[in-house]
């Protein structure tokens, strides 16, 4: 992702407002991700189809979409991470030519793992056939995208991601509003369906357009499963941790049956959607300025590295890391801030705007309180994987999803006046320590950075016969050493 | 326990040359002696091969690998890595002044099982990544830190192995350069209580300044390489540093110090080691078998000049073909065979096809290629030998033994070779001449003299054969090298 970082700078430097409001729209597509589009989709839902169906029907519907959604995002959660650091790595290798093979691996694999599972949950739904093909459609296509959409971030061709998107999401509301009015929830959901669909084509073509399609699997992306198995549970552990709060409100005595097979907890999904809205813009402003300034300070220490500097040069230049990422981070704490504390007294208005009952509202503000501190814990995050700190950053992710249990958990026994407090507590633990990892990995980079370089392999040489002569050299030479071979060893770790 | 421990760095039995022969020769000479032997290599090789037979005293063969880093073991607490840093930093620091001793100080914890560290302490702790930087900011200035940083990784990797080598037990620790080899055999000697026997056939020290001045992957800064070099450079002052400490280490443990030549324990000297402790034993050849030889001259009248060796640049085989021009105007019938490969240096052996050609010997002078020396020594008046440097070359012995004088330029153990070592041996009277170095005149003067002389042939060919005997008959100098043994082994 570091490459995307440098991207936007470029894209602001011509200052004129279009290009500036077309970087936010594009870095918000790329940073905001999977589980803020689910989100944003399932609000839309309710709000489109307010008019045309019952309080009962929307529900239905937000709970299918949210099911297919979170389990999309949690079984690609093993993958996610993994994926992404194989594609950026043969991005700038050059070795795009497979990325289609790569997509299409990536996906029979995932599909194969799951795809059977999740039918067989919904098969148990007490709705007809069509709807159950229907949410099993949803899921494939939630997959197919968020796959897809690695690729398409790494040719930082955010356009033809906001266009399938936008296309996708067109196809859907006409569909969904055409078809609902003739058969009714059923029809909502093909249509919502279809939609989607759409999109994972879209995204599917613009692939094969960017790339070409030479080959027809490539599976040598999971090798990196082995190389990586840490990002594996770093993608693994957040997305389950981002869901586990819902998941045990829906099973807990707050949840309420909707069908034998789909659980809802009317009190805590919906507030928590909306709070979770209010992170995007602390997310747009960091990736876009903190990320392109100090993308250039991490490319800077690098590079001094790599011109063979001295240890001041070094030293001058990781302050300057640290010193842009303070303020930086300042920055988004302050931006943050007033989008929360507006987001707050705003609150009594969104609970009326979403046709929400004031009961809604302590967990609605207790969860912009706690989107605040996910927010800072997703942005640490990503900076520790900057610098390839995974060990670090799966204890965040674990620490993360095990406290959003335990805390919800016990949340649900204290009552109504603490929900939402555990999910804000786990981040809230997991940002100071994402902020302690940080803290403590940047002031010894100079340490993290050289003493993790591999020893150099041997290379094996078959005939190393020596035809010395009587009183010449006894010895081998000593080992070249990768640093003075004109060709520095590569210290930046090309993060994630 | 083993008679003899030899320990050897990049040589026998892995790797075939002259100085392994000369081990495998020793080792088959001396059945009686039980030996042991500890073989230096950078890295695990899968695909080697012995390229000697093992003879049957050979008991036991362990390897030290130097470069391997597979096995970064575990990592201690940190009040015992502490505790470890600054015994290393306090000996660095003494090393640094030059206090040799300082090293064999630091033995005992860097070994003992209850204080010692494990790689991943030595590479992965802040604790050492604290001493890298203090060393840096101490001792370095402001050189390339990523160069520093591989430069220490390629001394202290090593090093951390060897100091951690499990050494057999035996009378006798035989090594045969100093380096690496010469540390575990300063380990040895200090932890076993033997002693510690030290022959170099090359001196090793100052091998490593001709390679390091030269290397090109050590780091220089790109301002200075357009510049006349006065010094060198940071990095190759700290590897030649650390090569030279490693020579004085071994000859500081050595209680004795074989060489092949004088020119050698100079050389020695120069490095660091005590003048007491040299021993001159050079290396012999099966005489008996050169002495058979009949010589069969060609003829009476066609005298055959004979330069045997690889056609290498550093055998200046120029020089050479110049000199037979200048021959050939007082003894035109005069015949120059190059005997030895050509292969090594093909742009070089064009370059001397193409001066045979342009000065116009192209008729006389012929390269034959590698050929049976045998046959050959039976037919040559003179051998002659142009190299701009020597060790002990076999060729003077071999074709004294023969009988065929020889005349070689006045670099390595030439001069003693021809001339003798000492008053007893300078009686004999000299077995061939001694020319400058590049001076074809100089060369092709010594030819002729030999040639047209039949006296001076006549006391040379037997002086040359006499001293062939008595001094580098190799049966005799494994005896010296036996008894030395036996007065050493404890």
């Amino acid at each position: 992702m570091a490459g995307i970082g440098f991207r936007l700078q470029k894209l602001l430097t011509g200052d004129d407002f279009t290009s500036s409001v077309k970087a936010f729209g594009f870095s918000a597509l790329i940073t905001s991700g999977p589980f803020i589009i689910t989100v944003a989709l399932v609000l839309f839902v309710q709000y489109v189809s307010s008019g045309n169906l019952t309080e009962r029907g929307i529900e239905y519907l937000q709970a299918l979409i949210t099911y297919s959604y979170a389990f999309s995002l949690i079984t690609v959660g093993f993958s996610y991470l993994v994926l992404t650091r194989y594609v950026a790595d043969e991005y700038y290798r050059g070795h795009v030519t497979s990325f289609a093979a790569v997509f299409f691996s990536a996906y029979t694999i995932a599909l194969s793992c799951w795809g059977i599972p999740v039918f067989l949950f919904f098969s148990g739904l007490s709705v007809g056939w069509g709807m159950k093909l229907c949410a099993t459609v949803l899921y494939m296509s939630a997959v197919g995208m968020w796959l897809a959409m690695i690729f398409l971030s790494a040719a930082q061709n955010y356009w033809l991601v906001s266009r399938s998107f936008l296309i996708g999401l067109a196809v859907s509301l006409g569909a969904s509003y055409g078809l609902g009015k003739a058969h009714g929830l059923e029809g909502y959901f093909a249509g919502f369906v279809a939609g989607q669909v759409v999109v994972l084509f879209c995204l599917v073509s613009a692939i094969l357009k960017e790339f070409g399609y030479w080959e027809p699997r490539d599976h040598n992306w999971m090798g990196y499963y082995r190389a990586y198995p840490r990002l594996m549970g770093i993608g693994f552990f957040y997305n389950l941790g981002i869901w586990i709060d819902k998941i045990l409100f829906w099973i807990s005595p707050q949840g309420e049956w909707l069908d034998p097979r789909l659980r809802y907890s009317p009190i805590y999904d919906t507030p928590m959607f909306i709070a979770y809205l209010t992170i995007l813009p602390a997310l747009v402003y960091f990736f876009l300025l903190v990320e392109t300034d100090f993308f250039f300070k991490y490319q800077a220490y690098y590079a001094a590295l790599q011109q063979q500097e001295g240890l001041t040069v070094l030293e001058r230049r990781r302050k300057a890391i640290v010193a842009s990422l303070r303020m930086n981070l300042g920055r988004v704490l302050v931006v943050q801030g007033i989008v929360t504390l507006a987001a707050l007294l705003a609150a009594p208005f969104l609970i009326r705007l979403a046709a929400l009952s004031p009961i809604h509202l302590s967990v609605l503000r207790i969860g912009i309180y706690s989107a605040f501190m996910q927010v800072g814990c997703l942005i640490c995050l990503n900076i520790l994987l900057y610098f390839d700190h995974q060990k670090e950053a799966l204890w965040v992710a674990a620490t993360f999803c095990l406290l959003n249990a335990v805390f919800t958990e016990a949340t649900l026994k204290l009552g109504l006046f603490a929900y939402g407090y555990g999910f804000g507590l786990a981040s809230l633990v997991a940002l100071v320590m994402a902020l302690y990892f940080l803290n403590t990995r940047l002031e010894r980079l100079h340490f993290w950075t050289f003493t993790r370089q591999p020893f150099p392999e041997p290379v094996l040489i078959l005939d190393d016969e020596e035809l010395d002569e009587a009183g010449e050299s006894p010895a081998e030479p000593p080992v070249e050493s990768p640093g003075g071979s004109g060709e520095p060893p590569s210290a930046a770790p090309s993060a994630a | 326990m083993t008679d003899v421990c030899l320990i050897l760095e990049g040589t026998y039995p892995f790797v075939a040359g002259g100085v392994s022969t000369w081990i495998h020769q020793l080792i088959t000479a001396m059945p009686d002696i039980r030996f042991s032997i500890m073989s230096v290599s950078p890295f695990p090789n899968p695909y080697r091969e012995y390229k000697y037979k093992i003879p049957g005293n050979v008991f036991d063969i362990q390897d030290v690998y130097l470069h391997d880093a597979k096995t970064m073991g575990k990592r201690s607490d940190r009040k015992r890595v502490r505790r470890a840093v600054e015994n290393v930093e306090s000996v660095l620091d003494r090393l640094l002044d030059g206090q040799w001793d300082a090293f064999v100080d630091a033995l005992p914890a860097l070994r003992d099982e209850a204080t010692r560290v494990s790689l991943a302490d030595a590479f992965e702790s802040e604790e050492a990544w604290d001493l890298l930087t203090r060393l840096y900011n101490r001792h370095a200035g402001e050189v390339s830190f990523l160069d520093y940083f591989w430069t220490f990784r390629s001394i202290f990797l090593p090093l951390a192995n060897t100091m951690r080598v499990p050494v057999p037990p035996a009378r006798l620790y035989h090594v045969v350069s100093t380096g690496y080899a010469g540390l575990i055999a300063s380990i040895a000697k200090r932890t076993q209580d033997a002693g510690m026997l030290l022959t170099e056939h090359g001196v090793y020290t100052h091998e490593r300044l001709l390679e390091i001045s030269q290397a090109t992957w050590i780091y220089t800064p790109q301002k200075e390489r357009f510049r006349v070099q006065q010094e060198l450079s940071y990095f190759k002052r700290v590897w030649l540093g650390f090569f030279d400490m490693m020579g004085r280490l071994t000859y500081d443990n050595a209680d004795r110090i074989v060489t092949l030549y004088e020119g050698n324990k100079l050389k020695q000297i120069a490095a660091g080691a005590d003048p007491g402790k040299i021993t001159i034993i050079p290396n012999g050849i099966d005489v008996d078998h050169y002495r058979s030889i009949k010589r069969k001259p060609r003829s009476a009248r066609r005298k055959a000049v004979g330069f045997i060796g690889r056609i290498v640049s550093i055998k200046d085989v120029k020089t050479f073909l110049h000199a037979a021009k200048i021959v050939l105007k007082t003894l035109p019938e005069t015949e120059f065979f190059l005997l030895g490969p050509t292969n090594e240096e093909p742009d070089y052996y064009q370059e001397c096809r193409e001066l045979t050609r342009s000065i116009g010997v192209e008729r006389v002078c012929r390269f034959l290629g590698k050929v049976d020396l045998k046959e050959w020594y039976a037919k040559l008046d003179v051998v002659v030998l142009t190299s701009l440097s020597e060790a002990q070359p076999y060729v003077i012995l071999e074709a004294n033994a023969v009988g065929i004088p020889a005349i070689a330029t006045d670099v390595g153990a030439c001069r003693e070779m021809l001339e003798g070592v000492d008053e007893e041996d300078r009686v004999l009277g000299a077995s061939g001449l001694l020319t400058g170095v590049s001076n074809s005149a100089d060369t092709a003067r010594a030819i002729v003299r030999v040639l047209t002389d039949p006296d001076l042939w006549r006391s040379m060919s037997e002086a040359g054969r006499t001293r062939a005997v008595e001094s580098y008959d190799q049966t005799d100098l494994i005896s010296k090298y036996l008894n030395i043994y036996e007065q050493m082994m404890r």
